[in-house]
């Protein structure tokens, strides 16, 4: 495998770890004694996904959420300012294709990889016609141990954490099919046809950032 | 001018003073005004093509399939370099002729063409006027020259109060339009002598340059390559077209000289009973060769000389202002064009650097980009590190420490079995080493970038491109040339007006003089002492050789800086169309072009073939920035080139040919005009007006 895509898959790892952790809800199943959270369907995933690994959609639809809600103007505008700050459009984009129902990118490997040593167990269920349907991913312990010790003392992977934070404080409480609905909102990700990669934003957020809050990115 | 015709022939009387009187030296080499007729100094007039236009139609003959196809042809003609692109044997060269056909009434249309065009329209100006010329063709040529613009042939008949002249043969028209442009451009006919056509006369006549032969000037087709200029007359053109001083007495004299040199052979073999038969009707002639002086000498005695010399004192100081008005504006065009220059080099430099600065950005980005990521790589690493496989993914069975313990041992993987080589195992150092690299060589980038930055380039464009438009502004406030223009055209028509007045007992005069000249020929001719008179033809003979020496090489010293400067523009063009291996050019005293090429002096026609046509078209082109640059000659400043590019097409000789054609568009595009007709289609889109016709396809 090449460096390239070595470091495409870690990432790719650590990204869906911190989603199913940040994102599931505790729970306590006596069935299934090592977990510690649930998450539900594969959509959300993907769907949080995009969004992290897209930080000018991210900073659009934070924008639309400003734009609806006056009282959330001020903390949005730092957010989204320090996003184009940091260049993170250009820095932290991950290009992502468009699947039948949106962004969508094969994570099976990833889930089997955390399964395998022991950070998830997985569950779904057969509809009739032998889709897998109703996919719930559980955190363990272990994973939780590890993220909780050991994610603090890597400062160059604190910025996912952080993201997954964010995204959870604005769009946590929506489901997959809710945050699809969402993205669907945006011509580009809308107009992006099947199997091609779902462009940049920049200018649009810039644009709509200066209407709101009649400053330059 | 200043020249004192009385000491001028008293020095030549003293070389020789006994062998004829003064009085009838002075006599013979007479010709009034006429040795300061010539100036090179240029008209300022030049001739424009505004639009060309024909009608008619193709009438088909046998094996020809025009089924009487509608001619309706009309092109707008701009300043500056036209060129018309379209295949050989497509109609090019028939506009041209056309265009000959109605500025010099000399029809060279191809016999099946001719019979096609029925109207012709030709609008042109000198200078500020218009003029539009009308040929109707269809039957025998009736042919109005009018002022102003005719738009369409539907005007014709509303216009005839603006009809300068109208002929109806192609005789006349010629005749008519060549005292116009004659007129215009202040030519005159240089003459030679020639043996009269009628064999059984035994006579010299007098033959002389006409519009048509000057025309051979502008109009330079392919198929003249091989001379420098047309035909056996083509020195007689230069110096028309140089307009020197003397050239008009120089070329009288010659041609009296020629015609006594005649009579001195004819005389010869007369016969001694015609000479005593004409013995007697000397008598009778001498006496009325003396009635006929004595009436010369009382109408000259009443006739006061006006006073044109103050007026020539303001033409020649108005002709040195414009000289160096021009001056003036051709350094400033230089200035701009240098200023220009250097722009186009700093831009060039700006552009290329900030090419190299959004590079070096994205570079930079790039490489911040991949240390972030091999950075965030190995930690990642770390943190899935010390992780025992547990589970299959696929079957949720336990991998049992047993199992583990076996693959640790056989280096294969606990889940797939497959061996695990060094290359699975991550190692940090190596990933260390590469960020560390991949910083040396951003810090590398970034000073770059920082040396970029510092760059002083953008002062310099700044100051070039001030400088540019600075130099437009001073060009711009320069004082306009049109006053002294004006003024130098009121001057020249009062003096022609002072020139031409008839004075009192003009035609008695002119009655007289052209008797005295008939009486005094019959004199020379029938003189009954043989020897004597022969002797008597041998001194004149002698002294209009003198005369005319005398004449040319006055003319050569006054005319020195006009030659040296044409020689120099026509090296400079020569190079520049690719004969760089001419390294000099000479112009003698008796009008030959010589060429240094090698090391040695050759003539136009010792040029190789393929390179005839290019030291042709440099001779014209300089001829024209002669006036353009220097105020001197008297080029109509309007070329038709033919096929420029037929025989020598050669990538230098094309090449050479396009930047010569680009820069004088770009430098005298304003100033003259050059037709140009070519099948070379690497000529396109060198010039603005162009007008190209596709490949097959017929002009008209």
């Amino acid at each position: 495998m090449d460096l390239d895509a070595s470091v495409r898959n870690y990432k790719d790892r650590l990204r869906i770890l911190l989603i199913l952790y940040f994102f599931g809800e505790p729970i306590a199943d006596a069935d299934r004694p090592n977990a510690v959270r649930i998450f539900r369907t594969e959509t959300r995933i993907q769907k949080i996904d995009f969004l992290i690994r897209n930080p000018d959609y991210l900073a659009y639809e934070l924008l639309l959420i400003a734009k609806t809600d006056p009282a959330l103007r001020p903390a949005i505008q730092s957010i989204v300012l320090e996003i184009f700050n940091n260049q993170e459009p250009m820095f932290r984009r991950m290009e992502m294709e468009r699947f039948f129902f949106g962004a969508y990118e094969d994570i099976d490997d990833v889930i089997s990889f955390l399964k395998s040593i022991g950070f998830i167990e997985f569950s779904s269920k057969k509809s009739s016609d032998f889709k897998t349907i109703g996919k719930q991913y559980f955190i363990t312990r272990m994973a939780e141990q590890k993220i909780l010790n050991q994610l603090q003392q890597l400062p160059k992977l604190q910025w996912y954490a952080d993201r997954c934070r964010l995204i959870h404080q604005y769009f946590g409480d929506l489901s997959g099919t809710q945050l699809k609905v969402a993205q669907y909102q945006i011509d580009e990700y809308r107009n992006t046809s099947y199997n091609k990669f779902i462009g940049t934003i920049e200018e649009m957020t810039r644009t709509e950032f200066l209407n709101l809050y009649a400053a330059e990115l | 001018m200043i020249f004192d015709f009385d000491d001028f022939v008293e020095k030549l009387h003293s070389s020789d003073p006994d062998k004829l009187p003064l009085s009838e030296l002075k006599q013979l080499l007479n010709l009034g005004d006429d040795y300061t007729r010539d100036t090179p100094i240029s008209t300022g007039k030049r001739l424009v093509l505004d639009r060309i236009s024909f009608w008619g139609k193709k009438s088909g003959s046998e094996g020809q399939p025009y089924n009487d196809e509608p001619i309706a042809f009309t092109q707008k003609i701009e300043t500056g370099v036209n060129i018309w692109i379209a295949d050989n044997f497509k109609g090019k060269s028939s506009i041209f002729k056309i265009i000959k056909f109605a500025l010099t009434g000399r029809n060279r249309i191809k016999p099946n063409i001719k019979k096609w065009i029925h109207h012709i329209l030709l609008s042109f100006s000198i200078n500020d006027r218009s003029y539009t010329i009308y040929l109707d063709t269809e039957k025998s040529l009736k042919a109005t020259l009018f002022n102003g613009v005719l738009e369409d042939i539907s005007q014709v008949g509303l216009r005839t109060e603006d009809a300068v002249f109208t002929a109806t043969s192609e005789a006349k028209y010629e005749k008519l339009i060549e005292d116009f442009f004659f007129n215009q451009f202040s030519y005159y006919s240089l003459k030679w002598t020639q043996k009269a056509s009628q064999k059984d006369k035994d006579e010299l006549v007098e033959a002389g340059a006409s519009w048509v032969t000057y025309f051979e000037s502008i109009f330079l087709e392919s198929r003249d390559s091989a001379s420098l200029m047309f035909g056996a007359q083509s020195k007689k053109i230069f110096q028309m077209l140089l307009g020197l001083e003397f050239t008009y007495p120089i070329n009288r004299l010659s041609v009296e000289k020629e015609k006594l040199q005649y009579e001195k052979a004819r005389q010869a073999s007369l016969s001694e009973a015609q000479i005593s038969k004409r013995k007697k009707d000397q008598v009778q002639l001498q006496t009325r060769l003396k009635e006929i002086d004595e009436e010369i000498k009382q109408l000259t005695m009443n006739d006061s000389p006006v006073d044109t010399n103050q007026l020539i004192a303001e033409y020649e100081m108005l002709i040195k202002d414009i000289q160096d008005h021009n001056r003036e504006l051709l350094a400033m065009e230089a200035r701009v064009r240098t200023a220009k220059s250097t722009l186009a080099e700093v831009e060039g430099k700006r552009e290329s650097r900030l090419s190299e600065i959004h590079r070096l950005n994205r570079e930079i980005q790039k490489t911040d980009k991949r240390i972030a990521d091999l950075e965030e790589f190995t930690q990642i690493g770390i943190f899935f590190s010390n992780l025992d496989i547990k589970q299959c993914p696929s079957c949720d069975h336990t991998v049992t420490e047993k199992k583990k313990a076996a693959a640790a041992h056989s280096h294969t993987c606990s889940l797939c079995n497959d061996p695990i080589t060094d290359e699975d195992i991550v190692d940090k150092e190596e990933y260390d080493q590469k960020i560390s690299n991949l910083s040396v060589y951003k810090a590398n980038l970034v000073k770059d970038l920082t040396r970029l930055n510092q760059d002083k380039a953008d002062a310099h464009y700044e100051a070039a491109y001030n400088e540019v438009i600075k130099a437009e502004q001073e060009k711009s406030g320069l004082r306009s040339v049109e006053t002294l223009n004006e003024r130098l055209r009121q001057v020249n028509s009062e003096l022609e007006t002072e020139r031409s007045r008839p004075k009192p007992n003009q035609s008695r005069q002119n009655e007289l003089i052209a008797e005295k000249a008939v009486v005094t020929y019959r004199l020379g001719q029938d003189s009954p002492d043989q020897a004597e008179a022969t002797d008597d033809i041998d001194v004149k003979i002698g002294f209009l050789t003198a005369a005319v020496e005398a004449l040319n090489t006055q003319r050569f010293q006054l005319s020195g800086k006009v030659l040296k400067r044409l020689a120099e523009l026509m090296l400079q063009e020569i190079q520049q169309l690719g004969l760089t291996s001419i390294t000099q050019v000479m112009i003698t005293q008796s009008f030959d072009v010589k060429y240094q090429q090698d090391g040695e002096l050759i003539a136009f026609d010792d040029i190789a073939e393929g390179e005839q046509l290019r030291a042709k078209i440099a001779f014209y082109l300089s001829l024209i920035q002669l006036d353009i640059e220097y105020n001197f000659g008297r080029h109509t400043r309007f070329l038709i080139i033919d096929s420029p590019a037929k025989e020598e097409a050669d990538l230098t000789y094309m090449e050479g040919l396009s930047a010569v054609l680009q820069a004088i568009d770009e430098r005298f595009g304003d100033r003259l005009q050059i037709l140009i007709g070519t099948a070379e289609r690497t000529l396109t889109d060198i010039v603005t007006n162009q007008y190209v016709t596709p490949a097959d396809a017929f002009v008209f």
